[in-house]
């Protein structure tokens, strides 16, 4: 391996050497924590705010986080950090050579559309803040200057990213700081009103306690499994198992419950999540100004991550694994780009309900390779098959796709929308008991294994190579 | 290549023989001989397991009941 190769090897797709995957559990931990901590966390902090009260939303979100993380490692983890590849090439053992292209569209939907979501909130912060500081008149230019501050924000995560996942940690490093300005917002909020925060209502609390509660977790669950897309492309950079296992629940698990609080504690009192307006009530324009610092900055760190994973996981596609690492940037941050010069407000308006509705696909995605890795292939992967898309291959089932693959995910997605309509909330059956992602992870596993026993049967998948060996 | 559980020694090639002189990218094919060479990383070892059922199963259990008598 050259020099050169072994230098490059963090904008390519290809499977990473022991040698190349230097990242530490600190640097790892890092890395995560700033790319979970943005915007979104209010958001959910404020959803769970509708249903619960503080102490218990914050109970229920925190376990929530915790489990939807575990799901997580569980499932991308082992593949990604003992080859050094990204969540979509480690799905190929289970959808196929050519199928992985399902969840390589789910994830590039996911983090684009996420992206542009922060970008945009990114701009309007950024416009907030130069208001707040007297460098702009109130209420002025800002159809304009959103669009400007998107693009400059997407120049700058270019020329951050030209470094490959060094660009990553280097953003992170900077950033990260903005983790403990969150905790202390979220201090300033509790010293100030915990009386009122212990006894403030949630608006739109069931009378079913219960179903308030499961709520609470299925939120924290699912706001972890979005995390799926952009883990693998982190964890490959280490170099085994023992070193994300903290760093991913700790790093990525933990500051999102602790920074919806944030949302939560806003929604709870003050009836609106955003910082910078409760920390103005709270303790002036100086506190704002540091709240709007901390918004600009966390969405930054988050899209520099997700831009980064979106690239790598197109790098799966045969025709542009050889275009240059630029190219690939390009590709990926354009539509983002375009979507926050030309329709911010259309895109802020109507896209965050279709983020819901993929976001429905993780939980059976986990289900799918955890069932797949632990249970049908004992923790056997072929490296070599994940990267041949030929008749023959272990992973080329029926002309590339693995039909098992594909039932299951439509099972898991069933049942999730069965037991709750990811965007109105209405609920059935045992869903306070059970939630909705964790039936669709145990159905999407159920499904697989059980058509992966007729897979198995025709010779297909690869299964039968190892099991010769036992 | 196929290979065996994490942190153990990795199993023999059970790769179809034509796979093994499959058309890929050279610098591809030379990753993959040096991991196949050098073997796969560990995956979860009894340390990792033992953080992920406490901070992902026993942690959230202990949490819910502390919850829900809040």
């Amino acid at each position: 391996m050259t020099l050169r190769a072994s230098a490059l090897a963090d904008e390519s797709g290809w499977p990473l050497l022991p040698a190349e995957r230097t990242w530490g559990a600190l640097r790892l931990t890092l890395t995560l924590a700033t790319t979970a901590a943005a915007t979104w966390c209010y958001l959910i902090g404020e959803s769970v705010g509708s249903y619960l009260g503080f102490i218990k939303g914050g109970v229920a979100l925190s376990a929530g986080c915790m489990i939807g993380m575990l799901l997580v490692l569980l499932a991308a983890g082992p593949t990604c950090v003992r080859f050094g590849i990204d969540s979509i090439a480690s799905t190929k053992p289970q959808f196929g050579s050519r199928g992985w292209v399902v969840p390589a569209v789910l994830q590039a939907i996911s983090i684009i559309g996420w992206n542009s979501l922060l970008i945009i909130f990114f701009a309007k912060s950024a416009v907030q803040l130069c208001v707040a500081l007297g460098i702009l008149a109130a209420g002025s230019h800002s159809a304009v200057l959103v669009p400007l501050l998107t693009l400059l924000a997407c120049a700058i995560i270019f020329t951050a990213l030209r470094r490959g996942a060094g660009g990553v940690s280097l953003v992170s490093n900077i950033l990260f700081v903005h983790v403990f300005v969150g905790l202390w917002m979220l201090y300033l909020l509790v010293s100030h009103r915990w009386p009122e925060l212990i006894a403030a209502h949630p608006a739109l609390a069931n009378p079913d306690r219960l179903w308030n509660y499961t709520t609470g977790v299925e939120l924290g669950i699912g706001a972890t499994l979005s995390w799926w897309p952009y883990i693998g492309a982190m964890i490959r950079m280490a170099p085994d198992g023992r070193t994300i296992v903290l760093p991913v629940l700790l790093g990525m698990g933990a500051p999102v419950p602790l920074l919806s609080l944030i949302g939560l504690a806003g929604a709870l009192v003050l009836k609106s999540s955003d910082p910078a307006e409760w920390l103005r009530t709270v303790g002036g324009p100086t506190y704002a100004i540091i709240s709007l610092a901390f918004v600009t900055a966390a969405n930054f760190g988050t899209t520099t991550a997700g831009i980064y994973a979106s690239a790598i996981g197109l790098r799966n596609f045969s025709s542009l694994q050889r275009r240059s690492w630029t190219t690939l940037l390009l590709i990926t941050i354009t539509p983002v780009a375009l979507v926050g010069i030309f329709i911010p407000e259309l895109f802020f308006a109507k896209f965050g309900n279709f983020l819901a509705l993929i976001g429905v696909a993780f939980a059976p995605l986990c289900g799918i390779q955890i069932a797949d890795y632990f249970v049908l292939r004992r923790r056997r992967i072929d490296i070599r098959a994940i990267y041949a898309d030929r008749p023959g291959s272990p992973y080329y089932f029926w002309r590339g796709i693995n039909p098992a693959a594909l039932l299951a995910l439509a099972a898991g997605c069933c049942t999730y929308v069965l037991l709750l309509n990811p965007l109105s909330y209405q609920s059935r059956g045992l869903y306070a008991y059970v939630t909705a992602s964790l039936p669709a992870v145990t159905a999407a596993a159920l499904v697989y294994f059980l058509a992966s026993l007729i897979v198995i049967r025709f010779g297909r998948g690869g299964y039968r190579n190892f099991q010769k060996k036992t | 290549m196929t290979e065996s559980e994490g942190g153990e020694a990795p199993a023999a090639d059970l790769s179809p023989p034509d796979l093994r002189a499959a058309d890929l990218p050279l610098e591809l094919e030379a990753r993959i001989a040096a991991l196949e060479a050098a073997g796969p990383g560990a995956d979860f070892d009894w340390s990792s397991w033992f953080w992920m059922i406490l901070l992902g199963i026993a942690l959230p259990a202990i949490l819910l009941i502390i919850g829900w008598r809040a």
